[in-house]
């Protein structure tokens, strides 16, 4: 299992586009990967999961990566946090 | 896969369907709109939602969302309910188009469930600490 605390750095935070984006790039993977915020855990392969978080701009979430996958996983979904979602801010 | 149409009061309904296509960032070939208005032909309705559930419905089934029950949208919609086949609900929003746009394995009831559940949780006090 590997696990990154992850900041959120783009200003709208985990809004509902960056969700999607999100879900879709989970969702290429087999392994299993969980997103912590808080008490509240969602499957970053659930869009409406994810949106329930309500993770805005520079809160902080723990995100864990489980099965054969996990490490290119990791890489790439910590990437796209690290690339604000593609938004540019 | 499930198709969907949108039969709702003026144009809430092509607004959630920008909404989500916005999300998605595309647009959803298997999800059409159609606005009912005061003065409208309810006969050329029914014709034209007729004709959407036919486009939509690639064999496994349309689900019609509406907004309100009891009122006219929604009145027209149940002359095409067809059990397990065409199925309406009520009181759409956002997070039930995108739970229902997000399933693409499952089969029409599972979708209306899940639907019913997001639509559910997703209504919320907002905690400004949280």
């Amino acid at each position: 299992m590997i696990k990154k605390k992850i900041k959120i750095i783009n200003k709208l935070g985990l809004h509902a586009r960056a969700s999607s984006k999100l879900t879709e790039l989970a969702s290429k993977f087999k392994c299993e990967i969980k997103i912590k915020k808080g008490n509240e855990e969602a499957d970053a392969k659930n869009m409406m999961d994810i949106l329930m978080l309500s993770a805005s701009f520079e809160s902080k979430v723990d995100v864990t990566f489980s099965g054969i996958d996990e490490k290119k996983a990791a890489e790439e979904i910590e990437k796209l946090f690290l690339n604000f979602f593609g938004e540019g801010e | 896969m499930v198709g969907y149409l949108l039969v709702t009061h003026g144009e809430i309904g092509s607004s959630l369907a920008d909404c989500v296509y916005h999300i998605f960032n595309k647009k959803i070939s298997r999800l059409d709109c159609i606005s009912i208005n005061p003065t409208d032909d309810i006969d050329k309705k029914k014709i034209a939602i007729s004709q959407k559930i036919k486009k939509n419905n690639s064999g496994d089934g349309v689900i019609i969302f509406t907004d309100i029950i009891g009122a006219t949208p929604c009145n027209i919609l149940k002359d095409f309910i067809i059990k397990n086949k065409v199925e309406v609900l009520t009181g759409v929003n956002a997070a039930m188009l995108i739970k229902a746009l997000s399933s693409k394995n499952k089969d029409l009831n599972n979708i209306i469930q899940d639907c019913i559940e997001a639509a559910e949780e997703n209504i919320l006090q907002i905690d400004p600490n949280d």
